[in-house]
């Protein structure tokens, strides 16, 4: 694909999906209460946190820790008076569907996810690829166990070709870093197939994250070393790959993460490099750390939103206690 | 002065020799030989040293001295002194020795009276007085002309008349002066007449010496008589001669003198007068006879000059003994050639010879058919009579008796000589008793009775006090002096006796007399019992009756008990030994309380204590008493017999016969045996069972005290909590020579001693008692020990069970058996303490624990019932399971303790006996209720303190506590555990030292900074050491996490504080703030407000403290709630190389906490 025709297109798309974020929070504004908060019959409000459409968190707000934030205009003191549960992974009721937008010089495409089960989940994926044709691909995954702190997942997916590819990734994190396994293999007479193996250091260099990832794709060697920044719901990365055969290669990505929709959420990857290439352009359980958790809430536990969910007559100046 | 005075009156003897007088010759001699006479001239008339005519003193002018002069000044008399003589003479001491009698001189004494100067001018002169100058006479003339006048005849011997020439009248007779004067007178006047008289007397000199008393030279007046003159010289000596006086005149003229004539007959007497110069000098005594006895005039008297014997009846009629009765005896005293006295009966005819005696003995005879009354009657009679009359006859009915006559008390003395004591009063009434005739009835007043009652009849010559000495009568003694003489009665009672003689007085001892009768023996009687008794008392012949003062009893008794026998040198030795022999024989008992005595008792009434104490009225304060009563046997044996009594139990017993009693109250018989030595400590454990309570001696019972059935309940042990389950009998066993000891339940030994376990106390025995106080510091003491001996903690059963080291840490005590030989320590000197029994004790000890008032170590003597156990433990509380009692016996297996069967009793149903070795465990009741208590503070609607059940939450609690005031800031609260403050502190104190160690370490380092770096790491440790601690766990308030619930434990503390508006920015920023709180500020905010990060600062690393003591990664979306600490981390690397990142990140997190800590509560 020629550079133009990428800017085009990653030009096109970034206005769609900003569109479709501004169409979000139009509709945010009607519905105080996004979908994770649910409150009890005794005033609490439960929050799970979403993150990659993946559920960890069960967070309860007290109800007197709701007065209180009400009554001061403050919800920093009920973000720590909340009882938080910590569940293995499942995927996220909320939202009904997320979208990932690929654009990178080799290819772009469109993945539309929706989770069908809290294990089960499926993918319509479109490709526009070097070859200036579209192609398409229907998968689904399956989380195969999980737990807080990792996650096992398989996937099948049937493209237009017939072409099967099974793929599979293992996912554990840690406060401080994660690992990552991603493996995959696809029509089985051409053996395609790609494996890779990574890890992530958050904040290893102040605010900047390193990642690495060694593996084969495409029948080729390869290691990468990325630093990524994140800024906002922007992360920005440069990864340095080095394959067999081939000197090494700098690229340059973004990824920017649209969430706080209703029941929808956009993920947007614009990259100099071959997205899915390596095991760091898989998912990341990196938002469910908990030192992340704040960064979860701010947007989503506001005043407006408990003032919303409460019920005034069980907003009391009394500290009552569960 | 005298030397001077001999000068002039040499001068004037000179002046004296020149003249030619004879007369002034002859007294020259005699002057020259009486300077006392010369002295006296001087002092008439210094003039009359001029006088050279007469030589003497004369009358021609006023210094002329004469019997006027005298009146003025008795000195004139005294011309010369010499020496006085009063000694009695050799006749008188021989005639002494001859007759037992002294005996005057007759006639010496008529001569030695005191003579009076004013009757010298009382002489009866007469007419044929010659005058003499000196001499003053009165003229009285009558006819034409009247004269009335004194006249003093001058020194030259002239008389001046007015108007006629001086007349010379020395030597004239006053009659010749009034016929020369008359003849004067009547040439002029016919009717004239002259009447002259002596008026005053001129002095002369006479000079007695001899055998006279106060030999000298005397200035008398003209005329005086010889036997006036040797009264001027104090009368004739004893051994002077009365018979031949020697008078020598002027004139040289002798005349020898016999006053015995003058002393018989006056009438014929011859009694010259002496003249001027005479001379008299008195002879020594010729030979003298006595005559005495029935004499008028007992005396020694002078034979006539050259006369050796003299008639008896010349004797007589010296003596003036006129009549000799018939009976009168006469005999001649005297001594034999050998010088023994003899006697030869003499005839009126015989004579005496001189140095023989003349006694008139009369022989004395009386009427025989009389009755006779002497003594204070109106006068003493006779009463002739041929039969025994009444006393009322004889006295007529007592009017003959004088008023002070005593009625109660008199003698009568029969005719044979034997003496009785009459109660006149009695006899006056009744008139049975007669007297027989021949007797003579005494009677007495007062003082004499009284001195009767205060004589000595052997010391006594008196015939009454020797008659009442013999006679029948009865005596009545006050502190050993007699009193009164009681008259043999039979017929009144002893009050009726006593009351004329002695009232008793509030110092009468009512509780002792002494009744002796004559054959000595004495028996000592209540003497109130006698007085009220109205039965007769009989007073015998040689009765006693002994009362006493109560003062002076136990005062006496109290020295003799003192001295001893040292009574018998003291000074009243006569009172005190009779006394005190009296004393003994008596039956009588000595009564002390408190070592004082207190009363002395007739040993006949006091037969039982209770008497005793009755008697001394003590029952108010019998309680107070000590229950040791102390007795000293009545023996007769050398050696005194002490005993002992319990005074509850042998309260109404009968007493043995006893010397002395002894009481004690219980204060001081305390302080009694506290000063025991080792002496009386074994005198008293002789007869009594020394009880020690805590090994020191504390009380002494009466063996007796052990058979009651009510126990041994002194107030000494009643005082006190005794430790029931443990006490000990020492007892000597004289075969073996050792001491035995024998352990017994306290209620078996005192309490109920007569019960089959008991054992028979006895005398010699020793009982050792415990407090509850001294078992628990024994054991206390013994469990500190235990836990320190490593050896005791070897054993497995030791370790395993708790307390057993504490009774079994040596195998040897508990090899010990129920009798064991042990050792009693010396009787200290001082303080009888017993020994130390403390192992004793220990060894057999039990252990019972858990739910009981006082769990511990619990000495057992004897097999005990399971209940009685946990009772002495205080039984079980109302937290013990009773149902759930287990006991674990404790066996020897292979010289190996072990622990043996367990058993569990429902105390509710079973009651074993417990033998051997075991312990006891009472478990507690599984207490769901309340385990503890809690404190709620700060902003909670009922703060305070709250008692928790076991699964009570902080939750529940603060539920209980009304919940969170609207002010509270739950996420501040700080939650307080006891066990987390201690390993904060801990872990304070280990990170501290760590610092420490690094700064060791950075010495020692080539940094730059590393000077700076120390001094940063020691202020932390210093911070770390110093700063508080809280024990704080993070508890979320408001909402329970139901699968994490935070159970309160005691001791637990929350506090809810208000809610704050600052963050605290800490560590390697460039200033500690505490910066204001905003919710839209993020941590990049606060870091701003804190100055910002320093260059130290290591961001990855840092990290926020939440209010609720949570530690929370720092990132730039960490949310930051009011009250938070946000902590920066300095960096490691520029620190130093050893790495002190980590280690500092955690002393700023300790901090940070306690920082936060304080920030919340303040």
């Amino acid at each position: 694909m020629c550079g133009k025709t990428f800017v085009i297109i990653t030009a096109g798309l970034l206005t769609a999906t900003t569109a479709l974020h501004a169409s979000e929070d139009d509709s945010k504004e009607e519905s105080k209460l996004p979908e994770v908060l649910v409150t009890d019959t005794e005033g609490n409000i439960t929050w799970q946190p979403t993150a990659g459409g993946l559920n960890k968190y069960k967070i309860v707000l007290p109800r007197p820790g709701i007065s209180q934030a009400i009554k001061y205009q403050d919800t920093s003191e009920l973000f720590y008076l909340s009882e938080v549960f910590e569940n293995s992974f499942v995927n996220s009721p909320s939202p009904k569907h997320w979208v990932d937008l690929s654009l990178t010089p080799a290819s772009s495409s469109v993945k539309l996810h929706w989770p069908i089960s809290d294990i089960f989940s499926a993918k319509i994926q479109l490709n526009y690829g070097d070859w200036a044709k579209l192609s398409y691909s229907i998968s689904g995954s399956m989380i195969t166990s999980a737990t807080p702190y990792r996650y096992n997942n398989v996937g099948l997916s049937l493209g237009d070709q017939n072409e099967l590819t099974v793929n599979g990734s293992i996912l554990n994190i840690g406060e401080t870093s994660e690992q990552f396994y991603a493996a995959s293999i696809s029509d089985i007479h051409s053996s395609r197939y790609s494996a890779s193996y990574g890890q992530r250091n958050w904040n290893a260099l102040g605010d900047i994250n390193a990642a690495w990832a060694i593996g084969r794709a495409g029948g080729v060697g390869f290691a990468s070393f990325q630093l990524e920044r994140d800024i906002n719901q922007i992360l920005g990365f440069v990864r340095l790959t080095t394959k067999s055969g081939t000197s090494p290669q700098l690229d340059l990505g973004m990824r920017y993460n649209l969430s706080g929709a209703k029941n929808s959420n956009w993920r947007v990857l614009v990259s100099s490099n071959e997205d899915g290439y390596s095991a760091l352009d898989g998912p990341s359980l990196g938002a469910h750390r908990r030192v992340n958790l704040s960064t979860l809430w701010r947007p989503i536990v506001t005043i407006d939103a408990l003032t919303s969910a409460v019920p005034s007559e069980l907003v009391s100046d009394k500290l009552a206690i569960n | 002065m005298f030397k001077f005075t001999k000068i002039i009156a040499s001068i004037y003897l000179i002046a004296l020799a020149n003249t030619a007088h004879a007369q002034s010759n002859a007294n020259l001699g005699l002057l020259l030989e009486q300077s006392g006479a010369i002295e006296q001239l001087e002092n008439f008339s210094p003039s009359a040293a001029a006088n050279t005519s007469t030589g003497i003193p004369n009358a021609q002018s006023s210094d002329t001295a004469n019997a006027s002069d005298v009146v003025e000044d008795e000195k004139i008399l005294l011309q010369s002194e010499g020496k006085i003589h009063t000694e009695t003479s050799v006749v008188q001491r021989y005639f002494r020795i001859l007759t037992d009698t002294k005996l005057e001189v007759y006639g010496a004494q008529e001569f030695s009276q005191q003579q009076d100067s004013q009757l010298l001018f009382f002489n009866t002169v007469g007419k044929n007085y010659q005058l003499a100058p000196g001499d003053v006479i009165n003229i009285t003339l009558r006819g034409l002309k009247n004269l009335d006048q004194t006249f003093k005849i001058n020194k030259n011997g002239n008389l001046i008349l007015p108007d006629r020439q001086p007349i010379n009248v020395s030597g004239l007779a006053i009659s010749d002066l009034e016929e020369t004067l008359l003849t004067f007178m009547r040439y002029d006047d016919a009717s004239a007449q002259v009447f002259i008289s002596l008026e005053t007397a001129r002095l002369i000199t006479v000079q007695v010496s001899g055998a006279v008393n106060r030999p000298r030279t005397l200035a008398v007046p003209a005329y005086t008589p010889l036997s006036r003159v040797l009264a001027y010289a104090g009368g004739v000596k004893p051994n002077g001669s009365l018979r031949n006086i020697v008078l020598r005149g002027r004139d040289g003229s002798i005349e020898e003198v016999d006053f015995y004539d003058f002393l018989q007959s006056p009438v014929g007497s011859n009694d010259p007068v002496v003249t001027d110069a005479s001379r008299i000098f008195v002879p020594n005594q010729g030979p003298t006879v006595a005559a005495f006895g029935f004499v008028a005039r007992p005396g020694i008297y002078e034979l006539p000059t050259d006369q050796s014997m003299i008639t008896v009846q010349e004797l007589l009629t010296l003596s003036g003994t006129s009549i000799i009765p018939p009976g009168l005896v006469l005999e001649a005293q005297f001594f034999d050639s050998n010088g023994i006295s003899k006697r030869r009966e003499l005839t009126s005819d015989d004579t005496i010879s001189a140095g023989e005696v003349l006694n008139l003995r009369f022989v004395q005879t009386k009427l025989q058919d009389t009755i006779t009354v002497t003594g204070a009657v109106l006068e003493e009679y006779s009463m002739a009579s041929s039969e025994p009359i009444t006393f009322s006859e004889l006295l007529k009915g007592g009017a003959t008796l004088k008023s002070d006559a005593k009625l109660n008390f008199a003698m009568l003395v029969e005719r044979d000589g034997t003496a009785q004591a009459v109660d006149l009063a009695q006899a006056l009434r009744g008139n049975s008793k007669k007297i027989s005739v021949g007797s003579t009835l005494v009677v007495l007043d007062q003082s004499t009775y009284l001195k009767l009652v205060n004589s000595e009849p052997n010391k006594t010559d008196d015939p009454l006090t020797a008659a009442v000495a013999n006679a029948e009568l009865g005596e009545l003694f006050l502190n050993g002096s007699r009193i009164a003489l009681l008259p043999i009665n039979d017929k009144d009672s002893f009050d009726t006796i006593l009351r004329p003689n002695y009232r008793t007085t509030p110092r009468t001892n009512l509780n002792l007399a002494i009744v002796e009768t004559a054959d000595g023996n004495a028996q000592a009687v209540n003497l109130q019992a006698l007085l009220q008794g109205n039965q007769i008392f009989p007073v015998t012949a040689g009765l006693k009756i002994h009362l006493f003062e109560t003062t002076f009893l136990n005062r006496f008794v109290d020295r003799l008990t003192a001295a001893k026998d040292d009574l018998l040198i003291e000074s009243d030795l006569n009172q005190s030994v009779p006394l005190a022999r009296l004393l003994s024989r008596a039956n009588v008992v000595k009564i002390k309380l408190n070592d004082q005595l207190v009363a002395v008792l007739p040993g006949s009434s006091s037969k039982k204590l209770s008497e005793i104490i009755d008697t001394l009225g003590l029952e108010q304060s019998f309680t107070d008493f000590s229950d040791f009563v102390e007795l000293e046997l009545r023996s007769n044996r050398d050696f005194a017999e002490f005993s002992s009594l319990s005074l509850s139990q042998n309260y109404s017993s009968i007493l043995p016969a006893a010397k002395n009693i002894s009481f004690w109250s219980n204060t001081q018989f305390s302080q009694y045996l506290n000063s025991l030595d080792k002496r009386n400590f074994t005198r008293i454990s002789s007869i009594g069972v020394p009880i020690f309570v805590d090994n020191k001696l504390t009380d002494i019972l009466s063996p007796t005290s052990f058979s009651s059935k009510e126990g041994v309940a002194t107030d000494v042990l009643l005082d006190r909590e005794i430790y029931g389950l443990f006490s000990t009998v020492n007892r000597y066993d004289e075969v073996s020579g050792s001491w035995g000891t024998t352990l017994k339940r306290t209620r078996n030994l005192l309490f109920s001693p007569t019960n089959s376990n008991s054992i028979k106390i006895r005398v010699g025995d020793e009982i050792a008692l415990f407090t509850n106080q001294f078992i628990d510091e024994l054991i206390q003491g013994q469990q500190v020990q235990s836990t320190k001996t490593e050896s005791q903690k070897s054993t497995t059963v030791a370790d395993t069970q708790p307390g057993f080291t504490q009774v079994f840490g040596s195998v040897d005590a508990f090899e010990q058996q129920a009798l064991e030989q042990i050792e009693l320590n010396e009787v200290d000197q001082s303080n009888v303490v017993l020994r130390d029994n403390n192992n004793l004790l220990r060894s057999y000890s039990v252990p019972i624990n858990g739910a009981v008032l006082r769990p511990g170590l619990y000495p057992i003597a004897e097999d005990i019932k399971l209940s009685t156990l946990i009772n002495t433990a205080g039984g079980t509380l109302n937290s013990a399971d009773n149902k759930r009692v287990s006991v674990q016996s404790i066996d020897i297996q292979n010289q190996s303790i072990v622990k043996g069967n367990v058993k569990t009793f429902d105390l509710a149903k079973n009651d074993p006996i417990l033998t051997g070795k075991y312990f006891v465990e009472v478990p507690y009741l599984i207490n769901e209720a309340s385990t503890g208590k809690v404190t709620l503070s700060g902003e909670v609607l009922y703060p305070g303190d709250y008692v928790i059940s076991r699964n009570e939450t902080v939750h529940d609690v603060l539920q209980r506590a009304g919940g969170l005031s609207p002010v509270a800031y739950p996420l501040g609260a700080v939650f307080s555990r006891e066990a987390l403050k201690e390993s904060e502190v801990a872990n304070n104190n280990l990170l501290a030292a760590e610092l420490e160690q690094s700064v060791m370490q950075l010495a020692g380092s080539e940094n730059p900074n590393a000077a700076d770096q120390a001094q940063l790491l020691i202020g932390y440790a210093r911070q770390l050491r110093t700063q508080p601690t809280v024990g704080r766990m993070p508890v979320n308030v408001i909402q329970e996490n139901k699968k994490n619930l935070v159970f309160m434990q005691s001791g637990d503390s929350l506090f809810i504080p208000k809610r704050p508006s600052h963050v605290t920015v800490m560590g390697a920023v460039n200033r500690k703030s505490v910066v204001s709180y905003a919710p839209e500020k993020t941590v990049d905010g606060y870091l701003f407000a804190a100055g910002g990060k320093t260059k130290l600062a290591d961001q990855k690393r840092s990290y926020m403290l939440l209010p609720n003591g949570e530690a929370t990664q720092l990132s730039r979306d960490t949310i930051v709630p009011p009250g938070s600490v946000i902590v920066i981390v300095p960096r490691t690397d520029r620190l130093n190389v050893i790495g002190l990142t980590d280690l500092l990140s955690r002393v700023l997190g300790n901090i940070a906490t306690s920082v936060l800590a304080i920030n919340n509560v303040r």
